[in-house]
């Protein structure tokens, strides 16, 4: 059932994102064109586009993820979702897992967009992008062997993914408590209300963990090491280890929270 | 025979407005039951918790035995009030959708409902009027064989041609054995479908009786409706 949850979300899902996605292909599309024919003034307009539609992209799907859980949950459509032969828990995890993928490929596409920018500004000044990937090469061969490099990368992507994950959890919540009764009537003001208020207070959290907590994580030449001693403490690349352990617990808090507004609090009206 | 729908004690409060009262219910497979009442006394709500829309309820809910669950909405067809299906999908995307979840699901069935309705498969949910997206509704909970089938306010808001159109597609689709509940207020539409009538106000049950007990005596269910509700007329 989980599978099958998994495909009819990604289809709604779809249909929300598809246009700027489809207006993103189109300003790209745009862009090679003027670079192919040296058309100036038009490749500086579809730049700009192109970094519009970039934000956009992140924009648009978190708008997306608010309001299908939104819709899907607490609205009209919430007579079919919770009458699916399905529990609540692999209903949030479907949901979440697919709110992941596609925030995961906005970022990934906005990336993309922005690395495909710097490529073009740097060829523009007569900066070879040869010269730029051997100026990278050196900066990787003085790290000091592969595994240190897989191990930094890894915990990167880690971190990013826990960072969407957290997110998600944190929208999740604050859709699911703005549709418990005494919010109800303040509508989608109350979502925001309180994704802002949740938002600050785990951001705050967070800072005072990462300046207090004698646990975190320094890159260096000689690798990765764990300290344990604030991330503010120490010199270079340092990533707070309490900071991670705190995202970590907050949302699964989040995502227990969800649940069981979803199983206990909230009416459909 | 078994029961396929068990209430005891049921109560249900929305912050201080209490609309179930204790009450006690208790049907055995293969009726049509007609669920009467005035607006706002409980009778969606009553329909809502047995579909396990509503939780926070206090008393014993049984659908074939079980506690709404996983269980009891696998065997229970659910018909809203209102639209429930996604604006983007198209009609064959929902029938899609409910081949997916529900084991019951007869998608040829359905199918061929779409075309007697003369529905388009590809036509948007959205750009459907509400009539059609209805009708839609109405065809895709009709093909499942459920054992029970829970229908709130079917003829709410259609002509008299239109009611006894979908009267029709409700008695000629549900499975043999099942147990249909309407909810109406429509009562002379649909008198003649019923085995039973539950008659709920305020909140309690006013009247929980067999078709054959109520013709048995010398006035008709519209009759008794004004009499056990004449508080509202």
């Amino acid at each position: 059932m989980v599978g099958k949850l998994i495909k009819n979300e990604l289809k709604a899902g779809l249909h929300s994102v598809a246009p700027i996605y489809i207006a993103t292909a189109a300003v790209v599309a745009i862009l090679a064109i003027s670079f192919l024919f040296e058309i100036v003034w038009l490749a500086a307009i579809a730049l700009i586009a192109v970094v519009l539609v970039g934000f956009g992209i992140l924009a648009v799907t978190i708008i997306s993820v608010i309001n299908n859980f939104n819709k899907s949950m607490f609205r009209d459509q919430g007579y079919l979702t919770f009458t699916l032969p399905v529990t609540s828990g692999q209903l949030l995890f479907a949901k979440a897992l697919c709110s992941f993928i596609w925030i995961l490929l906005s970022y990934i596409v906005l990336i993309a967009l922005f690395a495909g920018i710097y490529f073009y500004a740097a060829g523009q000044v007569d900066e070879s992008e040869l010269a730029t990937l051997k100026i990278m090469l050196s900066m990787i061969v003085e790290l000091p062997d592969t595994a240190t490099i897989i191990g930094v990368i890894s915990l990167f992507v880690t971190y990013f993914f826990l960072n969407i994950v957290f997110l998600v959890s944190e929208i999740y919540f604050a859709v699911a408590l703005s549709n418990v009764r005494p919010f109800q009537k303040m509508g989608f003001f109350s979502t925001i209300l309180i994704f802002m208020g949740t938002f600050a207070t785990t951001s705050t959290i967070s800072t005072l963990l990462k300046a207090y907590v004698p646990l975190s994580l320094k890159i260096s030449l000689e690798g990765a090491q764990l300290l344990f001693e604030p991330m503010y403490s120490s010199s270079g690349i340092v990533f707070g280890f309490s900071d991670v352990i705190f995202m970590a617990i907050a949302s699964a808090f989040f995502f227990v929270m969800t649940a069981w507004f979803m199983n206990h609090k909230i009416n459909l009206k | 025979m078994s029961k396929i729908i068990e209430v005891k004690g049921l109560e249900k409060s929305y912050g201080r407005n209490q609309v179930l009262r204790g009450v006690d219910l208790s049907y055995e497979e293969g009726q049509v039951i007609g669920l009467l009442g005035p607006n706002g006394c409980g009778k969606t709500s009553l329909i809502k918790i047995l579909t396990g829309l509503i939780h926070d309820y206090q008393g014993t809910v049984l659908i074939d035995g079980q506690a709404p669950g996983v269980y009891t909405k696998s065997i229970t067809a659910y018909l809203p009030e209102r639209t429930y299906l996604p604006e983007w999908m198209k009609a064959k995307d929902a029938i899609s959708y409910f081949d997916d979840f529900f084991t019951d699901f007869d998608k040829v069935k359905a199918t061929e409902m779409l075309n007697r309705f003369r529905l388009d498969p590809n036509q948007k949910i959205k750009t459907m009027s509400k009539g059609m997206q209805e009708k839609l509704q109405l065809l895709i909970v009709m093909s499942r064989a459920s054992k029970l089938y829970c229908l709130d306010e079917p003829l709410g808001g259609v002509d008299p041609a239109t009611r006894s159109a979908i009267l029709d597609v409700i008695m000629n689709n549900y499975a043999e054995k099942s147990t249909v509940l309407i909810s109406t207020h429509l009562i002379n539409d649909v008198e003649r479908i019923f085995n039973s009538v539950l008659m709920i106000g305020e909140g309690r049950v006013k009247l929980d009786a067999s078709m054959d007990k109520i013709r048995n005596g010398d006035k008709s269910v519209e009759e008794i409706f004004k009499e056990v509700f004449s508080f509202g007329w």
